[in-house]
């Protein structure tokens, strides 16, 4: 009972815990949401269309019809695995189970990094299964244009899905010295809007990105569909590299946990 | 009652997630003229088209009430309701609560009404202090259309309040009443100008609440009680609704 458990063997334990349920049903709801956005959208009078098109720099309806499902596979991935997540460290130190799970037999930044994993492992799970429903409703749509394929647009989910596996590692670090749920819901929040803002300025100030273009095709969510051909290996790289990025941003939470002395 | 409720509401005002939501509020107020500052002709004449007013103030509400308080609307109230009489089962102390002379329904109703007078402090010095800073920084800025329209708002924020406390107790679970209210709160926003967009829905999206709470923009030029009352009123109603139908399901709640 004294000996060290191995981070595998501890990995296996939690994640026969790890919610299930919540991320299944977030799939669906992302998967309605694609489906939604391809059955209402095309209703929309031409003006709603032209205004997405042209702030947004989209080419055709493709173009429109995938940055929306975007934000159908960016929402709910983050907030699925943001609402999993909250249980690794922040609830249970205020239901004052933290104690108590850190006397396992297991070195911090392992038991951290065991329950982390399986929740960001379904939250992955979540944006790979509305990333492909965006792809294959844009196969199955070819009528509303080309400017995006369906490979392009699976990556450019598949990319935000791997940023979402990212952010709520890093969130990870900030969770283990917040002491109120409260208080890391609204600052994962305010974190997810503030990858949104670069969006809403190219909408309503596109002149503030005049003369950085490196801001605008890094910042902004509808550069993934303008490099959508790229987006098509990368996404799908950038998705593989996210899990171990997130490994080691939440054993960096676990040894700063085990640094604090404030449980 | 009202004691007990008093005393929550000036507990929550000086929690840190209150301070950090404020901050956030106030950020938005000074972004907001940099974001307005110079809006592209497409912005304009789409505005212009769907509001049936050129005036660049029509141009500033759509922004304040879709991009800023929409989705203050539909982060804010989940954080604020997301602990209401889950919180106390999760810490153990519900059963000391038990032992009180107020049943579990009236504690909800009590703790509800005060995350909604919360949000509504919020709400109001967000646009109080709105109102006092854009004269001479937005373009067309009219504090008086912007405070009555605002008013009709937040009912709508008053009622997203309940809504997600009541969602979340629905639930049982704290993460998942979060998420599931986060996500039908995302839906109302996301579909709340809907009507505007795409004027042959436009009666069936009053169904919606956020819907209701944004009907000062049809007529920005005018805006006045007959047209703030009716939907004041319903959203009003949906609240009490909403809480009476939170305090009916938080029975099931065990300690």
């Amino acid at each position: 009972m004294t000996d060290t458990l191995g981070f595998s063997g501890h990995l296996r334990r939690e994640w026969r815990f790890a919610p299930r349920r919540g991320p299944i049903v977030m799939m669906l709801v992302g998967v309605g949401c694609v489906a939604f956005n391809h059955l209402v959208l095309p209703l929309f009078p031409e003006r709603a269309i032209a205004f997405m098109r042209a702030g947004f720099r989209l080419e055709d309806m493709a173009g429109v019809l995938a940055l929306n499902d975007l934000m159908g596979v960016y929402f709910p991935t983050f907030f699925v695995g943001l609402a999993s997540s909250l249980g690794v460290v922040l609830l249970a130190r205020e239901e004052h189970r933290l104690e108590l799970l850190l006397a396992k037999p297991v070195r911090t930044a392992d038991f951290v990094a065991a329950r982390a994993l399986p929740v960001l492992a379904w939250t992955a799970a979540v944006g790979v299964g509305i990333s492909a429903a965006m792809a294959v409703a844009l196969a199955l749509q070819g009528e509303v244009g080309r400017s995006v394929s369906p490979v392009g647009a699976l990556g450019g989910g598949l990319f935000l899905t791997a940023l979402a596996v990212v952010l709520l590692a890093a969130l990870q670090i900030a969770f283990v010295r917040i002491r109120d749920p409260f208080t890391g819901l609204l600052v994962a929040c305010g974190v997810w809007l503030g990858t949104s803002v670069p969006t809403a300025v190219l909408l309503y100030r596109p002149d503030a990105f005049a003369g950085h273009p490196v801001a605008l095709h890094n910042l902004v969510m509808p550069s993934l569909l303008w490099h959508e051909a790229t987006l098509g290996w990368l996404g799908p790289l950038c998705l593989l590299a996210s899990l171990p990025l997130a490994v080691a941003l939440a054993r960096t939470a676990g040894a700063w946990l085990e640094r604090s002395d404030a449980l | 009652m009202t004691r007990l409720l008093w005393l929550d509401y000036l507990a929550s005002l000086r929690e840190r997630k209150t301070y950090v939501a404020a901050a956030m509020l106030a950020y938005a107020v000074l972004a907001i003229p940099l974001l307005l500052a110079d809006p592209p002709p497409h912005v304009r004449e789409a505005i212009a088209a769907w509001f049936d007013d050129g005036d660049p103030f029509a141009v500033f509400m759509f922004v304040w009430i879709d991009l800023v308080m929409n989705k203050v609307v539909a982060f804010i109230p989940v954080i604020l309701a997301s602990g209401v009489v889950l919180r106390e089962r999760d810490t153990g102390v519900l059963a000391l609560l038990a032992a009180k002379p107020l049943t579990l329904p009236r504690y909800f109703v009590v703790r509800t009404i005060s995350a909604c007078a919360v949000m509504l402090t919020l709400y109001a010095a967000t646009q109080l202090l709105a109102a006092a800073w854009y004269p001479g920084r937005v373009a067309g800025f009219r504090p008086g259309a912007f405070l009555a329209a605002m008013s009709l708002h937040a009912f709508a924020a008053v009622f997203a309040t309940a809504f997600a406390a009541t969602v979340i107790v629905a639930v049982g679970r704290r993460g998942a009443g979060t998420l599931v209210a986060l996500m039908l709160l995302g839906v109302m926003v996301g579909l709340a100008l809907v009507g505007f967009y795409q004027p042959e829905w436009y009666a069936r999206t009053l169904a919606n609440p956020l819907t209701l709470g944004a009907l000062a923009m049809r007529d920005l030029e005018h805006v006045r009680a007959s047209l703030l009352l009716p939907p004041m009123l319903a959203l009003t109603g949906l609240t009490a609704v909403t809480i009476a139908v939170g305090a009916w399901v938080v029975r099931k709640v065990e300690a």
